[in-house]
């Protein structure tokens, strides 16, 4: 149970985290509870042309202190490209119906509209009411699949939901075996000072019991982030900044002001566009875990389609989240495919990822539901996360590209 | 470090903070107007600077306005130009909205204005600017310069001379030249500054363009050392009105020197919860700092807090005794019932979280309907009842219909301790204190691991009654009517009882404590007493609803920002709207609020409406505060056939304002246009 807040806090860390250029144009909104089938341009490959599958899509949107538009762009992205290139599924296109949660409400409501409903599967994106949500889906057997587990309601399995990137406990436990193999003598770790930053910072120092660790909390609401870096004593070999966006700009921008030169590792949200303009030069040769492929691998023909439908399907500006969005639309799409397609039902569509072992997937790690990587959190599919650095504005990656596994340093 | 150098860290959060302050003070000075909404008016015209700065684009926070291109990103004067023309609109409008239709109005319907300004601003905001960093230009060039061995960025060292130097400029203002005595002048006595041919509306038009331009500044100064996102400013606001509380509201250099002296404070004690092992556990001690200065400024200087010679203030809204028999009621529940068996899935689940919400509605309107206290931390006591509740159910395995009563009784604990402060204050100034106890709870005590459970989190086991389960997801899916019951019978046993209350001496008394706390305690009445009854019985209330909610939940888990300071704010939206005043407001409260059957309903039929709702309900409430905070329900009740013919043969009312009238025009024209000929 002790791995639990450590998930939890990482979980929220990357989840608070991920983020995307701004989308600053007035946003029509693509669809709020209504069906869609995104993205239609002419003169593809393969257009989709029969009925469409319509499964349920619950995102956090519209939520003054966060909203993750930008996963949503990402999937949408991913279903113009299946739509009009792929052939859909077996020649059916995607569509979704859509409800958006707000960080403290909206689960319930938007779980019992999918009951409603009745479709086969729930996509999540990225979403802290998970809370009141799962069990409604539970209770109505509809199968819930996101990227990332957010909160500890998320990591207990009920035999219904699962997460298929690594981006919770996977990647938390991957830095500490990264940090662990990295030969650092001295660490400093700045964490959010919400409850699951607090007990995730305690994990890390007790993973590293070798190395000489201090903890510095970072308050939700504060103004200037000099007095909370200046904590940090001595020049230590690394910092751990374990706290999402907008403030890991500020901090990453003061670590830099201050002269410290300690190399600093960060969570992948910290890296988006429009942190790294608020962090400066404090960006410069961060290093960032990711369990999917960073946006700014603009070399990875994966990453390149991604940009391509983007900027085909949906207008939309790439971001950590967006890569989230359409890798989990595209490893859906395979569920689908082998829960019978067309006539695939929520039963088969759950049997179908409970029984998964070693699946591939695009722009991420390959996951296993049975059994699952991590045995304390069941709920949680895969664990395994990559370093990059970002130097120039394009990453690369660190430790010759060696996967790193959040089970390994479980022990 | 030391100590000593960590305080002059600190001056960069404090010249924040004594910024926002001294623009809040200045509004209130001019206008008697406290602007809840200060931070959230100052974070759209630095959104606005941003953008047209990184896109060469005007971009207003108004629903539906188009974005102007201008061309190539604008450079530092051209954007702070712009951004600040649009800040002198912005305060005009609120001036218009202060001085025309809310001139006479409570000091409730001034807050509530604000909390809907504020509401408005950072929604419209997240719609069109996203919720994600922006980054701001820097507007003073960066460096670090050493002050006794700490290692400070020179710009937070030129923002606090910049931030000292202008509250030198407007205490000189107000001190030596006309216009700041003429402002000093109608703080004290609006008539009297009339009769010498300046116009308090003028005044106010002043001091809110030019706080609002000055909140224009200090935000584009500011922005760049925070983050900018729609709702970081919002929050500035209250350690913001620590600092104007200690000023007693009148002077500008002892606001600043407070406002620093948060700053330098909160940077102290970060450096002690590095040092000291015991504090790490105390998270959220450094944002409880603000609380602490408030309660303890108005402990210190509460009695001498200046009122002000408003020209007159209208009646507060009326709060009708329903009919003596138990018709209604029964009727209602009847219907209620109907509605749980009737419905199913989502639309049964809406109507249970409508009549919790409406429970939550019920605890406002025994606190602020019937005795006139704002509150604007309603959640902070259903929170202490939800998370009391786990601690009694699973932490001690109390069983069901004890444990919620007991939390519930907490929470009544909790209200008890916040009437203290609540004697020493009224009107705006409570408002000030609950607002920043919804914040010190929220981060002091529900997000401490050691209170809300850690990470396996807060659960909470299902309620059962002599064997039958109450929980709400019933075997096999959808919703349990029994736990559908359960909420209807609390709702209707705590309606009645309000009701009763209403209509019982005690009721009485807390309307007239309401109206005028010198003439109840004239008649005898103990207000000492109704105000302590009012905040315990409220919280007790809102702690009941709170462990519904947690049963609601049931499976998941409790988190700290279910119970904050914007869900506070939240409820008080839909508790205005529905009507303040009256059981059945809080009824038709319920109804209206988010996860409620009109936002399910509005969810499903119009696309995109969730993005939306927080826009109208910030709307909502400007227009509530209008039309006299009476509400929906409020307004169903006046135009009752029977009500509007009662209207009509009733005399014309006797107001101050009018009992003048026996006294010649020419002294008249001074309340609409500000001179005598």
């Amino acid at each position: 149970m002790r791995w639990l807040a450590p998930l939890a806090a990482l979980t929220l860390l990357l989840a608070a985290c991920g983020s995307s250029k701004k989308s600053s144009s007035t946003t029509t909104s693509s669809s709020g509870g209504s069906v869609t089938t995104a993205g239609s341009s002419g003169g593809s490959a393969n257009k989709a042309t029969g009925s469409p599958i319509t499964i349920g899509f619950i995102n956090q949107e519209g939520d003054p202190t966060a909203s993750y538009e930008d996963w949503h762009s990402g999937a949408d992205a991913a279903i113009g490209y299946i739509n009009n290139e792929l052939g859909g599924i077996g020649g059916h296109p995607i569509a979704y119906k859509f409800c958006a949660t707000k960080a403290a409400a909206g689960g319930d409501t938007c779980a019992n509209q999918m009951v409603d409903a009745k479709v086969p599967m729930v996509m999540g994106g990225y979403v802290f009411n998970t809370g009141p949500m799962l069990p409604l889906l539970k209770s109505a057997a509809i199968p819930y699949i996101s990227g990332a587990g957010l909160i500890s309601a998320d990591f207990a399995s009920d035999g219904n939901h699962y997460f298929l990137h690594g981006g919770s406990l996977g990647t938390f436990l991957g830095v500490v075996s990264y940090l662990k193999s990295s030969g650092i003598k001295s660490l400093a770790i700045l964490h959010s000072d919400a409850p699951p930053g607090v007990l995730a910072a305690q994990v890390v120092q007790k993973g590293l019991a070798n190395v000489k660790t201090q903890l510095v909390p970072i308050p939700a609401t504060s103004a200037d982030m000099t007095p909370i870096v200046s904590s940090i004593s001595g020049q230590p070999d690394a910092v751990l900044l374990l706290q999402g966006a907008p403030l890991c700009g500020s901090v990453m921008k003061t670590i830099a002001d201050l002269g410290y030169k300690a190399q600093v590792i960060v969570t992948p949200g910290c890296v988006a566009q429009d942190v790294v303009k608020v962090a400066g030069k404090g960006a410069e040769g961060v290093m960032y875990l990711s369990s999917t492929t960073p946006f700014s691998a603009t070399t990875d023909p994966d990453i390149k389609l991604l940009n391509d439908s983007l900027a085909k399907y949906t207008s939309k500006q790439p971001s950590a989240r967006a890569v989230e969005g359409f890798a989990l639309v595209l490893a859906i799409r395979d569920i689908i495919t082998k829960a019978g397609g067309a006539s695939a039902t929520a039963a088969t569509i759950n049997t179908t990822v409970k029984n998964s072992k070693n699946v591939k997937q695009r722009l991420a790690g390959p996951y296993s539901c049975n059994p699952p990587p991590l045995a304390k959190t069941p709920a949680v599919c895969n664990d395994s996360v990559e370093i990059w650095q970002l130097k120039g504005g394009a990453s690369s990656p660190v430790a010759g590209g060696k996967i790193f596994h959040g089970a390994d340093a479980a022990g | 470090m030391t100590y000593v150098q960590f305080a002059i860290l600190g001056l960069g959060a404090g010249a924040i903070y004594a910024a926002v302050a001294l623009g809040v003070l200045l509004v209130h000075r001019g206008s008697g107007v406290v602007n809840f909404a200060y931070g959230a008016m100052a974070m759209s015209v630095v959104y606005v600077y941003a953008i047209l700065r990184s896109d060469g684009n005007l971009n207003v926070p108004i629903v539906g306005a188009p974005v102007m291109h201008l061309g190539a990103p604008l450079g530092f004067w051209p954007a702070t130009l712009i951004a600040l023309a649009y800040a002198a609109v912005l305060g005009f409008l609120c001036h218009l909205l202060m001085s025309g239709p809310l001139r006479n109005a409570t000091t409730l319907a001034r807050v509530i204005a604000t909390v809907g300004i504020m509401t408005y601003l950072q929604a419209t905001a997240a719609l069109r600017y996203g919720t994600l960093s922006t980054s701001v230009p820097a507007a003073i060039p960066q460096a670090i310069i050493e002050i006794s061995g700490a290692r400070v960025p020179r710009d937070r060292i030129i923002l606090t001379a910049v931030v000292i130097g202008i509250a030198l400029a407007l205490a000189a203002l107000f001190k030596l030249t006309r216009v700041g005595l003429a402002i000093r002048g109608a703080a004290e006595n609006e008539h009297a500054a009339a009769y010498l041919g300046w116009s308090p509306v003028r005044l106010s038009a002043l001091t809110w363009v030019g706080g609002t331009v000055l909140a224009g500044v200090i935000a584009i100064l500011v922005a760049p050392i925070t983050s900018l996102d729609p709702t970081i400013f919002t929050l500035f606001v209250i350690p913001a009105l620590g600092a104007a509380l200690l000023a007693r509201f009148r002077s500008f250099v002892v606001c600043v020197a407070a406002g620093l002296g948060i700053g330098m404070l909160q940077s102290v004690v970060t450096k002690l919860s590095v040092d000291f092992g015991f504090m790490r556990n105390l998270t959220g001690l450094r944002e409880g700092v603000p609380f602490i200065v408030i309660v303890i400024a108005l402990v210190a200087v509460g009695a001498s807090l200046p009122g002000r010679g408003a020209m007159a203030e209208k009646r507060p809204p009326p709060a009708p005794s329903t009919v003596a028999t138990f018709k209604i009621p029964a009727i209602v529940s009847a219907l209620g019932l109907v509605a749980i068996i009737a419905t199913s899935g989502g639309w049964r689940y809406a109507l249970m979280t409508s009549m919790v919400t409406a429970l939550l509605c019920l605890s406002l309107v025994v606190l602020t309907g019937f005795v006139g206290q704002i509150s604007l931390a309603q959640m902070t006591f259903a929170g202490m009842g939800g998370f009391m509740l786990s601690k009694f159910a699973e932490g001690m395995g109390i069983p069901f219909p004890i444990a919620p009563l007991l939390a519930a009784l907490a929470a009544a604990a909790v209200g008890f301790v916040v009437a203290l402060p609540a004697l020493r204050v009224r009107g705006v100034h409570l408002a000030i204190v609950t607002l920043a106890l919804a914040q010190g709870v929220e981060e002091f005590v529900f997000k401490n691991p050691h209170f809300s459970g850690g990470f396996s989190g807060t659960h909470v086991p299902a309620p059962k009654l002599f064997g039958l389960d109450l929980s709400v997801n019933a075997k096999g899916g959808g919703f349990r009517i029994a736990f559908g019951v359960m909420v209807l019978i609390v709702l209707t046993l705590v309606a009645v009882a309000v009701i009763n209350l209403r209509r019982s001496d005690t009721g009485r008394a807390m309307l007239a404590v309401r109206a005028n706390e010198r003439a109840a305690a004239a008649a005898g009445i103990s207000v000492v007493g109704i105000k302590i009854t009012a905040f315990t019985l409220s919280a007790f209330i809102a702690g009941l609803a709170g462990t519904l909610l947690a049963y609601q939940q049931s499976g998941g888990n409790l988190s700290f920002e279910s119970f904050g300071v914007f869900a506070s704010l939240a409820l008080l939206t839909s508790a205005f709207i529905g009507g303040i005043t009256t059981v059945s407001g809080g009824i038709i409260g319920g109804v209206l609020a988010s996860g409620g059957l009109l936002s399910f309903a509005a969810t499903k039929w119009i696309t995109g409406y969730s993005r939306y709702e927080l826009i109208v309900g910030g709307l909502g409430l400007i227009v509530v505060a209008i039309r006299q905070p009476i509400g929906v329900a409020g307004e169903i009740i006046m135009n009752l056939p029977k009500n509007r013919r009662a209207r009509r043969a009733e005399p014309p009312r006797r107001t101050s304002a009018s009992a003048a009238g026996a006294r010649p025009a020419v002294l008249q024209t001074p309340e609409l246009q500000g001179g005598v000929k």
